[in-house]
């Protein structure tokens, strides 16, 4: 592996460890402060451990940053604001959803800047109002699939999804936003180890994850050479584990079906993006 | 007879002092079909690496009495970037290097060019670059001058070599794989007028 390989995952993988490894333990009373902390804790882990990657690799982007994807450190920021926000005062769905559209409107045009001024108002329009929802149907879908379960298959599914988005980067000419994606799915399999021994539910992890994926994705399309199909492909492997949804209610009610119907639909999702993206490296 | 020599000393000197006074402020149009950019990078420590940039254009203004009148004005497009092969072409314009989308153009905005005694140029101006701006001085040598192919206009060569960091301009991915040192060979033929 490139030396870049090490440099985005192995703090990722350490940051996010650490953090959910520091949180409060359970048992404590529900409502209570430290109760709250422990919730937060897969969200904070995830914004850190990314956070940690992006920077081991790329350094800490300046405000406003350079390029399109040194805004996406800053927005997992925001997206961990937000989960503490729903955790705390945002109780109601209006408000959530509210919230959850101005950040994936945010996302997209951040991201997108650079090439409004070559558009059309509509094109720009389209392109920042549409993919901006797309994060928003995103986070909401893999928050609600997480929301009741505190088993290791939630950030297992989404950590294939962010190593399919890897290695579709990767092939779509771009080992930037490819080390990035590492660092996410470094960042989800230290949540996938802590959760196997301390239980907890990754949906406050929900946005970051979903925000800076799709982040890496829209800046694989637009400025790299990732394909439609397989981008689309890489945000519906996020939420593969809603596919238990699909089971008959007996089903749904065993813990390990629902792990293995998430992990099997967010891996053949995955594995579909990275068939669709032939190697292109031959420098 | 005195008339005469008049005439003649008029005659003869006219050409000199038209030239002269056109040396005092040239103005040289980049012809984008002969003039490129090409850069040399260390490739994984072993070799040297040489790409170029296609699309080159601009002015350069020379007052050889005034040298800030004199301005150098060049703009390269970074998707016209090639390198003998289409797949390290994409990697290159991706957001690993150049981000060609994000940053669609080089440019170099010289504000002062001084004309030295050996007939090159000193040009001191703003090089642009992956969306960050440095300040840069580089030495411009004439390479030559002719005549277009139909005979009706004048040609004049510069040339430069220089060299940047590339992290300087924030343009990091893939440091010490692909060197940090970028040598730059600008050369351009230009219509004078």
């Amino acid at each position: 592996m490139p030396p870049e390989a090490y440099q985005a995952t192995v703090p990722a993988f350490v940051v996010a460890a650490l953090a959910l490894a520091l949180a409060p333990r359970g048992g404590a009373p529900p409502g209570s402060a430290a109760s709250k902390r422990r919730a937060l804790s897969p969200a904070i882990a995830t914004v850190a451990g990314y956070a940690a990657g992006h920077a081991g690799l790329d350094g800490w982007p300046r405000l406003p940053p350079s390029q399109a994807e040194g805004w996406l450190p800053w927005l997992a920021l925001a997206f961990l604001a937000a989960a503490g926000l729903e955790a705390g005062i945002l109780r109601l769905q209006p408000p959530r959803w509210f919230l959850r559209s101005l950040l994936g409107l945010a996302t997209s045009f951040v991201t997108l800047q650079a090439l409004v001024p070559g558009w059309a108002s509509w094109e720009a329009a389209s392109w920042v109002v549409g993919l901006g929802l797309s994060v928003t149907l995103v986070w909401s879908l893999s928050e609600a699939a997480a929301r009741a379960r505190d088993d290791p298959g939630v950030p297992l599914a989404w950590m294939l999804a962010a190593m399919g988005g890897s290695a579709t980067l990767v092939a779509a000419h771009s080992a930037k936003l490819a080390f990035l994606a590492a660092a996410l799915a470094a960042t989800l399999g230290a949540a996938a180890v802590v959760t196997l021994f301390s239980p907890r539910s990754m949906s406050p992890a929900a946005g970051a994850t979903s925000g800076v994926l799709i982040g890496l994705l829209m800046n694989g399309r637009f400025y790299a050479d990732l394909s439609w199909a397989s981008a689309i492909l890489i945000a519906l492997a996020l939420v593969g584990p809603a596919a238990v949804w699909l089971l008959p209610g007996s089903m749904r009610t065993s813990r390990w079906t629902s792990v293995a119907v998430g992990l099997a639909t967010s891996g053949i999702l995955a594995a579909a993006a990275v068939a669709l993206s032939p190697p292109s490296f031959d420098e | 007879m005195l008339a005469r020599s008049k005439f003649l000393l008029a005659a003869f000197a006219l050409p000199l002092v038209l030239t002269r006074s056109s040396l005092a402020a040239e103005t040289h149009t980049i012809d984008t079909v002969h003039s490129t950019v090409v850069f040399k990078v260390r490739h994984l420590g072993a070799s040297n690496q040489y790409g170029r940039f296609r699309d080159v254009s601009g002015k350069i203004v020379v007052d050889e009495k005034d040298s800030s009148k004199g301005s150098v004005d060049i703009t390269v497009k970074t998707e016209s970037v090639d390198t003998g092969n289409e797949k390290r072409d994409q990697h290159l314009k991706s957001p690993d290097f150049l981000a060609a989308k994000q940053f669609p153009t080089i440019t170099f905005k010289g504000s002062e060019v001084k004309a030295l005694a050996d007939g090159s140029l000193e040009v001191a101006g703003k090089l642009t670059l992956h969306g960050v701006t440095k300040d840069v001085k580089v030495k411009v040598d004439r390479v030559g001058s002719g005549k277009g192919m139909r005979g009706d206009s004048k040609l004049t060569g510069f040339e430069t070599k220089f060299t940047i960091k590339r992290s300087e301009f924030d343009m990091k991915g893939m440091i010490p794989a692909v060197g940090d040192e970028v040598e730059l060979t600008v050369s351009v033929e230009c219509e004078t007028k």
